[in-house]
């Protein structure tokens, strides 16, 4: 599902060549489950970026669905994100003047614009608050009126919206209890079950250990990569 | 949707919003309203001279020995899409009751009928006489006083305001007390009334046609072409007004340009949200027009509803006329610039909020 073969990102800092990330190949197999762990400045947000194609790397190349898009232009890699990907942020990133229901909208709005009906649209965007545990009473309430686990939920809804087979997410439980925390990670691992390929990167343990595999990077590289569970 | 979306973030700072506002309307209002002015200007020229330019005067030709026309002539004449209307021309001295005094004056004579084609707005009859207003000031004549012509009393019924077609220090009699007084059969002009302008030209020739077959018998002059030139100079100033109202525009741009800026700056962060869940460039640069387009939309219409009111105040009590389906034209022009003043100006940011780095928007806080 998403392939990384030799992949570079160097930084110019005036004369100084930084490696963001060096050399680095990784597989993820459809509905894979995997952690990305590594302290700040490993490299780790940098991986996770260009696997959702918002940054392109200096060498090496990536696939993701088999799609090589070191090749595609800004149009390009922008219906990758909006078809093959969801992203989950840390900070949760909703839109603060829009709903619930509407920051899901918001992703079938950029891919079918008045292709796809209001009642339809809608009704696809309550599917996957359903899908992402949020009960509906809050479907029309603004970010600011959610709790931070709800606005989660909100933020995997959205993901959800374009029906991508990946899920890609950046520390998701950074903002959160370890309660709360636990259960959105629940929520992730189930929806991996349903068949998603999910990445999250993170520096916790405890939210790494979510997934089937460990990768751990370090200054750029990969150090090691660890298998859970029984699979 | 992005309606929707646009409304919502210019009610998220609305006080931004509604100076950038302001500016439009200001921009709108002053183009729409000294367009109104220039309008009116013009409207004012066309109800003062205006009147003239339907008309045709036929003159007798002097330097080849003809002084008038006679019934024949009219006749003929009465075959054109147009009224003819002979005219008796003398000039006498008229008696002034009550002021004791003798003015040597233009006496003309038309048919009661003719009169109405006139657009002279006076009624005479066999026993009373028009004046124009410069006989009317320069005597202190008004409705009501008496004149004296060859022994015989005469009201006066009408003031009418002097032209081309009768001018100043002039009277005019009903064709029939004007035959009872001087007798004569022969009309020293006539005057062709064409209802459609576009006929004028049509007419002058056909009239050329049939009076001046063998010899040059008269001359001939419409009165629309020296209209058509000061209609010109009008509209020259008129532009000119508006074109100092577009300078409030330009302004009232920078400022949405100003505040679309600050707004892409402030926003960066949730650029680079909708650009990682899907939103290309476009949709960005879509999503700003939007705004712009809103404020574009609600400044001109208030601005051009506002130039009406300032219009109607400068046609009414500058010009002392009233506004009229221009007011709508140039309200239409002010609409027009300004939503197009909006979208040029939000052009640039909207071209910048869509050029953001989206890693880097992200990691804007």
């Amino acid at each position: 599902m998403i392939k990384l073969k030799n992949v570079t990102k160097t930084y110019k800092m005036g004369e100084e060549i930084i490696y963001a990330l060096k050399n680095i190949n990784l597989n993820i197999k459809e509905g894979e489950f995997v952690s990305i762990m590594g302290p700040s400045g490993s490299g780790k947000s940098t991986m996770l970026n260009i696997i959702g194609c918002l940054d392109k790397p200096t060498e090496g190349e990536v696939y993701i669905d088999n799609i090589k898009t070191n090749d595609l232009d800004d149009d390009g890699l922008t219906k990758i994100r909006r078809d093959k990907i969801g992203f989950v942020f840390q900070q949760f990133n909703l839109i603060p003047i829009l709903t619930a229901l509407e920051n899901v909208e918001l992703p079938l709005i950029f891919k079918y614009r008045n292709s796809m009906s209001e009642e339809e649209r809608r009704k696809r965007a309550l599917k996957c608050l359903k899908m992402a545990e949020l009960e509906e009473k809050f479907a029309n309430h603004k970010p600011n009126q959610l709790s931070g686990g709800q606005q989660q939920r909100v933020a995997i809804a959205r993901a959800l919206a374009n029906n991508p087979p990946i899920i890609l997410a950046d520390e998701p439980t950074g903002a959160l209890d370890s309660k709360t925390g636990e259960k959105i990670m629940q929520l992730l691992k189930k929806l991996n079950e349903e068949g998603k390929t999910v990445v999250v990167v993170t520096h916790d343990i405890n939210v790494a250990r979510f997934g089937d595999r460990i990768v751990y990077l370090k200054d750029g590289e990969i150090e090691r990569e660890e298998k859970l569970g029984g699979d | 949707m992005y309606f929707e979306l646009a409304k919502r973030n210019l009610k998220r700072n609305l006080l931004r919003s509604i100076l950038a506002l302001l500016g439009i309307i200001i921009g709108v209002a002053a183009i729409s309203s000294l367009g109104i002015l220039g309008g009116g200007l013009k409207q004012g020229i066309m109800e003062n001279l205006g009147s003239i330019s339907n008309y045709i005067i036929v003159f007798p030709n002097y330097q080849n020995g003809y002084t008038s026309f006679d019934k024949k002539d009219v006749e003929k004449l009465r075959v054109l899409n147009c009224e003819v209307i002979p005219i008796y021309a003398t000039s006498d001295f008229v008696y002034i009751k009550g002021k004791n005094r003798r003015i040597y004056t233009n006496i003309f004579g038309i048919d009661k009928d003719d009169i109405n084609y006139l657009n002279l707005k006076v009624k005479i009859s066999d026993t009373s006489a028009a004046v124009d207003t410069f006989f009317s000031k320069a005597n202190e004549i008004n409705i009501g006083n008496q004149l004296v012509i060859k022994n015989i009393s005469f009201r006066v019924s009408g003031i009418y305001n002097s032209t081309y077609l009768f001018p100043d220090n002039s009277l005019i009699l009903t064709a029939k007390t004007y035959k009872r007084l001087y007798g004569e059969k022969k009309y020293s002009r006539i005057i062709l009334y064409v209802r459609d302008i576009n006929n004028i030209d049509k007419i002058k020739k056909e009239t050329e046609r049939i009076l001046n077959k063998k010899e040059k018998k008269c001359i001939i002059i419409a009165l629309n072409s020296i209209l058509e030139a000061i209609n010109g100079v009008i509209t020259k100033v008129s532009y000119f007004l508006m074109g100092i109202g577009a300078i409030s525009l330009l302004v009232a741009g920078i400022g949405i340009g100003n505040v679309m800026l600050m707004s892409v700056v402030e926003r960066t962060k949730e650029i680079g949200v909708m650009r990682s869940i899907g939103a290309s460039k476009k949709d960005i640069i879509i999503l700003f027009l939007y705004e712009a387009l809103i404020l574009g939309i609600i400044g001109s219409l208030i601005g051009a509803f506002l130039s009406l009111f300032f219009g109607y105040l400068i046609v009414h009590y500058l010009l002392k006329t009233s506004l009229s389906y221009y007011a709508i034209i140039y309200m239409l022009i002010g609409i027009f610039f300004g939503i197009l003043t909006s979208l040029i100006s939000a052009l640039y940011p909207a071209y910048k909020a869509s050029k953001l780095d989206p890693i880097k928007a992200l990691r804007n806080e």
